[in-house]
């Protein structure tokens, strides 16, 4: 799953709580540009555990390349 | 804020390198910094580093509130739980495990804020002590676990006499106690008849049927009645209860105190007279009815008191048992009485055909000494044991144990005659008599009492006496005190008497005399 998080201005606690319920992904791949993104990123991964592995990247190519690696 | 007068310039380049955001975070995290958890900052559209602190500061802030809330929580859960806990705690400190009665602790802390209410024009409060009358036999009998049992029912019932301001605690072991608030003397005395009533009838403990009556005592208080003499009075009325026969309700008179403290001194006073020579025995006659011969003579102790004068034994015997003077009193008389026989002896030698009867409490057959000391004393004043004559009282020997079973058989191995006292006046099995460890049987002066008037008491008597005979016994009859009586007993077979007819209770040394005069001749 690829999440652009372009338009993300804040995430509250409750709604991070939801990434740590199991869902059919198989990886999560956050996509940000700015250090705004950076900084949510990290407190996604850091307060909860997601359910399955997680990154962080500045490149959509790069981001399509991880997530198409499980396969 | 930048000093006002320096230039154009500085001001335009410190404009041009300030963000005002720089700001907004600074104002943000005092705000965050003086406690309130719920300030933000606006971030803008740029996404820039800026934005990421600020992002983050209100990330950490919403964290920092979460955090704080929930320890908050966790905190007043804890106190709730702590306050619950020293609640029980208290609870448990203050009332009776087995029953869920208020204990003595919660009793006596209600009896005094009863007594403070009361003193703003309300009712004194009233204090009743009970105290089950056969709860050893439960306990001993059934087991411990039935005796709990029975303690929690009676528990319930008393509960449900009382009125729900009412406090009933247990004590420990068999006593309870009620307290009744601002009732009046009518209410009160209701509620403890009430209690006795509930407790008349039958509780079922696994198959068996138990009763558990109980003797109780009621004080009601007055103005200025403290705590400790309300229970102490309660607690003296409740022995009048016991005294009156058990399964009563008695309301404790302040003459009651006297009998306390009159108890209090005999006591004393009885431990002095043994000491110093206050007592005395008198002897009274028992003969052979067909001959008038006198065969035996009865020790009798009188308490010569240097105030009060002659006091019988029926006013301090009793207090010698309970206190334990009876072993003293005891030994007393069985030297005395031997000594007696001895100087007898020696004064008149030829005078040998008679026994001396010496009454033996239930509390002496339980001396380890006993045995040893009849026969030392016997020893020491040169008297044969077949000679001596010890009356036990019917309801000893029906209960007697193991233990005085052996003294009993080692006592007749010396020689000693046994005779059973007061027989009619206990409960007795008819089996038991044959088994009886004893010779001779006295018959109680109250069964001949009204044989003078009543055919079916003659009856009556004529039965009894057969029935000891039949036992292999000899009887002798108390109280004789007409020549009727002693005519009709001698008619009935009866070989042996006693009684005023006969010869009153007299000094040793009218004795002897009385030894060599036959007595009154039918």
């Amino acid at each position: 799953m690829l999440v652009d998080m372009a338009t993300v201005a804040s995430v509250s606690r409750e709604a991070r709580s939801i990434w740590s319920i199991p869902c059919g992904a198989s990886r999560i791949a956050l996509l940000g540009t700015s250090p705004v993104d950076r900084v949510l990123a990290n407190f996604f991964l850091g307060v909860h555990i997601p359910p399955c592995p997680t990154r962080f990247f500045t490149s959509r190519s790069e981001a399509l390349d991880w997530l198409n690696a499980v396969a | 804020m930048p000093p006002a007068a320096a230039g154009r310039d500085y001001v335009t380049s410190r404009e041009s390198v300030e963000d005002p955001r720089l700001q907004q975070l600074v104002d943000g995290v005092v705000r965050l910094a003086a406690g309130d958890l719920d300030a933000r900052i606006e971030p803008s559209e740029h996404r820039d580093d800026i934005d990421a602190v600020i992002t983050g500061v209100n990330l950490l802030a919403e964290e920092l509130g979460h955090i704080h809330s929930e320890l908050e929580q966790r905190v007043a859960a804890r106190t709730a739980m702590l306050r619950r806990t020293q609640v029980e705690l208290e609870q448990m400190a203050k009332t009776d495990a087995l029953t869920g009665l208020a204990n003595r602790t919660l009793l006596t802390e209600r009896i005094q804020e009863a007594i403070l209410s009361c003193t703003d024009g309300g009712r004194a409060p009233a204090v009743l002590l009970l105290d089950l009358d056969s709860f050893k036999a439960v306990n001993d009998i059934l087991g411990h676990s039935a005796g709990d049992a029975v303690l929690v029912e009676v528990a319930k019932r008393l509960r449900s006499a009382v009125r729900p301001q009412d406090t009933v605690a247990r004590l420990g072991g068999d006593e309870f106690a009620i307290l009744i608030t601002a009732a009046t003397e009518e209410e009160i005395i209701r509620i403890a008849h009430r209690a006795s009533e509930y407790l008349q009838d039958s509780m079922c403990i696994g198959i068996e049927t138990v009763w558990a009556m109980a003797s109780i005592g009621v004080c009601v208080g007055k103005p200025g009645y403290r705590a400790e003499a309300l229970m102490r009075d309660a607690d003296i009325a409740m022995y009048q209860a016991k005294a009156r026969g058990r399964n009563n309700v008695q309301l404790f008179h302040p003459e009651m105190l006297d009998a306390v403290q009159e108890r209090s001194r005999i006591t004393a006073e009885l431990r002095t007279a043994v000491a110093g020579r206050e007592l005395a025995l008198l002897y009274q006659p028992v003969v052979e009815l067909a001959s008038g011969r006198v065969i035996g003579i009865e020790a009798l102790l009188r308490w010569h008191h240097p105030v009060r004068g002659t006091i019988m034994p029926g006013s301090f015997i009793g207090i010698a048992e309970e206190t334990g003077l009876i072993f003293e009193l005891g030994r007393w008389v069985l030297h005395e009485g031997l000594a007696q026989m001895g100087r007898w002896n020696q004064t008149d030698p030829d005078l040998t055909d008679f026994c001396l009867h010496i009454n033996l409490s239930a509390a002496e057959l339980l001396r380890t000494d006993l045995l040893e000391d009849i026969r030392d004393t016997l020893a020491r004043y040169d008297v044969d044991p077949r000679r001596l004559v010890l009356e036990i009282t019917e309801t000893v020997l029906m209960s007697r144990e193991t233990g005085q079973e052996q003294v009993l058989s080692r006592l007749r191995e010396l020689g000693v005659g046994l005779q059973i006292d007061d027989f009619g006046t206990g409960y007795s099995s008819i089996s038991y008599l044959r088994s009886l460890p004893a010779d001779t049987v006295k018959v109680d002066q109250s069964l001949i009492k009204d044989m003078g008037s009543d055919p079916r008491q003659q009856n009556f008597v004529s039965a009894i006496l057969q029935l000891i005979f039949a036992a292999g016994l000899n009887a002798t009859v108390e109280g004789i005190e007409t020549a009727e009586q002693a005519a009709q007993l001698r008619a009935m077979g009866c070989l042996y008497g006693q009684g005023y007819y006969y010869g009153y209770p007299v000094p040793a040394a009218e004795i002897p005399y009385q030894l060599r005069q036959p007595a009154r001749h039918l």
